[in-house]
């Protein structure tokens, strides 16, 4: 037990070594903490939120009209944005012409020949700059668990620090820890981030054509999905560092492994967006971003964390199995 | 007078897929005694410092401290390979930061052991020293816990004759203190002038266990041993 305490003031005194180090870190989750939460107070200002629910459909329509009218007047477009501007103007008049209520809306088909709307780019594109800055965050965190543990800790330091008193149990539990206080403070930061985002916007519908169908989608049902999906992919991802640390103790292996496993990730959640028309990279785990496509505020979104948590788990069980077994050499 | 026998090898095996590295090593350390391990590059006698160390497993076999199975590094000073330590850092910083890990190191502690290997006064980061320096301060942190037994594998490869003189006064030191200390290394009379048993190693067994090494021709029981290896190559 003493040897723990020990090892977690070493483990302080390495990263207190690095003092600039230590200030970015706390600086760095701060910011991004409060830059979602900025994001999320531009956005309660957006009129883009005001959907179906709020204004009756006509009156929706007509203040749509007015509103693109007025950019293709103002703004210098090119010709394919202009196109699909008048393209959703008719689509809206339709709306007025024939009175259509949101139920008859969502039962259109795609086949109709209406319309291809273009306002869901808008509907959800502060959400995408949500979703950059997650992916920031998921870089910083990446980068700060690497740092953390394998700059410091590399083969040789883990060497030589079991030729001392510690044990590889000891080790791993200590370095454990401290990994987990880093995810929780992440975890806290997008949390308190995302409740702020979330402040000043009425739990009202936007409607988006998805899922090859138009769709009505709760605000905060997708605000659940990202908080929950930045979540689970910063612990998976995190815990992926971990893993490919205690196998490979190279800090190399561990970037270069960690660069394809989140290219990989990214570019099929891509994908899966372009084939099923997704509106944005909403969904971290790519291989339940189809069933998310169909329905955000859904028990998906749950067993998108569940999952998350579920990796991180075996990976770190996996890691320690490894490290605890493994030769030093 | 007896001595307490303070390490103990029984039956050490391990391979590395096909490779035979040890084949059933017994040794034995007393308390003040220098075992010298010598042999030719490959025989496996790093492979043992680290099974000895904890840093390999051993496929079979055992290691006993005081005739109980070796768990943990605590009353061992080792020096094994090349030295690891944070290069931003003071040999002193060093020191501090590892001398943490253990209970009873005090700051005294590590101002003794720098002393004892010449850095006291020395204010550069580990990166910029020379290559006996940094074998000097990882001596330094081998006996930092004031140690039972010495792990020294090849500690005077690669650095001059000052440092090779220096640290063999200390290991001499050490064992008057009652220190056990296994150690290997390629020189055979300064391996001779320090150990009072020498062990020779071939393709993974001990071939021979020379007692007493102060008074006999080393250089006729290596020439020995290069019959061996010659007639265990054919």
């Amino acid at each position: 037990m003493a040897t723990n305490k020990w090892l977690g003031k070493f483990i302080l005194n390495i990263i207190g070594k690095k003092k600039l180090v230590l200030s970015l870190t706390i600086v760095g989750i701060v910011l991004i903490a409060t830059l979602i939460s900025g994001l999320g107070l531009f956005r309660a200002n957006d009129n883009v939120f005001v959907g179906f629910d709020a204004l009756s459909s006509s009156e929706y329509a007509s203040e749509r009209i007015a509103e693109l009218t007025r950019y293709i007047e103002e703004k210098p477009l090119s010709e394919e944005a202009v196109e699909n501007y008048k393209r959703e103007i008719g689509y809206m008049q339709y709306i007025i012409d024939n009175n259509l209520a949101l139920e008859d809306i969502e039962n259109l088909e795609v086949n109709s020949g209406l319309v291809f709307p273009n306002n869901q780019n808008k509907t959800m594109r502060p959400f995408l700059y949500i979703d950059i800055m997650t992916i920031l965050l998921v870089v910083f965190v990446l980068m700060w668990t690497y740092l953390l543990f394998f700059c410091s800790f590399d083969n040789g330091m883990i060497k030589t620090i079991l030729l001392t008193n510690v044990t590889r149990t000891q080790f791993f539990a200590v370095a454990l820890k401290w990994w987990l206080i880093l995810m929780l403070s992440v975890i806290c930061a997008i949390c308190i981030g995302f409740s702020l985002s979330l402040v000043g916007v009425p739990d009202k519908s936007v409607v988006i054509f998805s899922g090859n169908k138009w769709q009505s989608l709760s605000i905060k049902g997708i605000a659940t999905l990202k908080i929950f999906g930045s979540i689970a992919m910063i612990l998976s991802m995190a815990s992926v560092v971990l893993f490919l640390g205690m196998l490979t103790m190279r800090p190399l292996y561990i970037s270069l492994g960690l660069g394809v496993v989140y290219f990989v990730e990214m570019g099929i959640a891509f994908l899966l967006g372009q084939k099923f028309g997704e509106v944005s990279v909403v969904n971290f785990l790519p291989f339940l971003a189809l069933q998310n496509i169909e329905n955000y505020n859904s028990i998906w979104s749950y067993i998108n964390l569940a999952v998350g948590i579920g990796i991180t788990i075996l990976l770190v069980w996996l890691a320690r199995k490894i490290f605890l077994k493994r030769d030093i050499v | 007078m007896h001595k307490k026998q303070l390490l103990k090898i029984e039956n050490i095996s391990k391979s590395f897929k096909h490779n035979k590295v040890l084949d059933g090593i017994c040794l034995e350390v007393e308390q003040g005694q220098v075992c010298g391990l010598m042999g030719i590059n490959g025989t496996g006698k790093s492979t043992l410092f680290k099974i000895v160390a904890g840093l390999e497993r051993a496929d079979s076999g055992k290691v006993l401290y005081l005739g109980q199975p070796k768990t943990d590094n605590q009353n061992f000073g080792i020096m094994i390979e090349n030295p690891n330590f944070f290069g931003y850092m003071t040999g002193e910083e060093n020191l501090r930061a590892l001398g943490m890990l253990y209970d009873n190191v005090s700051k005294d502690d590590i101002k003794n052991a720098l002393g004892i290997v010449g850095l006291l006064s020395v204010s550069q980061k580990f990166d910029q020293y020379s290559l006996g320096m940094k074998q000097r301060l990882y001596f330094a942190f081998a006996i930092l816990s004031k140690p039972k037994i010495l792990l020294l594998d090849e500690p005077f490869t690669g650095i001059d004759f000052l440092s090779v003189e220096l640290l063999s006064k200390l290991i001499q030191n050490m064992a008057q203190q009652g220190v056990g200390v296994l150690i290997s290394g390629h020189q055979l009379e300064q391996m001779q002038s320090i150990c009072d048993k020498i062990c020779l190693l071939n393709q993974g067994k001990i071939v021979k266990e020379i007692v007493n090494v102060k008074g006999i021709d080393i250089k006729q029981e290596f020439s020995e041993l290069v019959g061996v290896v010659m007639n265990g190559n054919e």
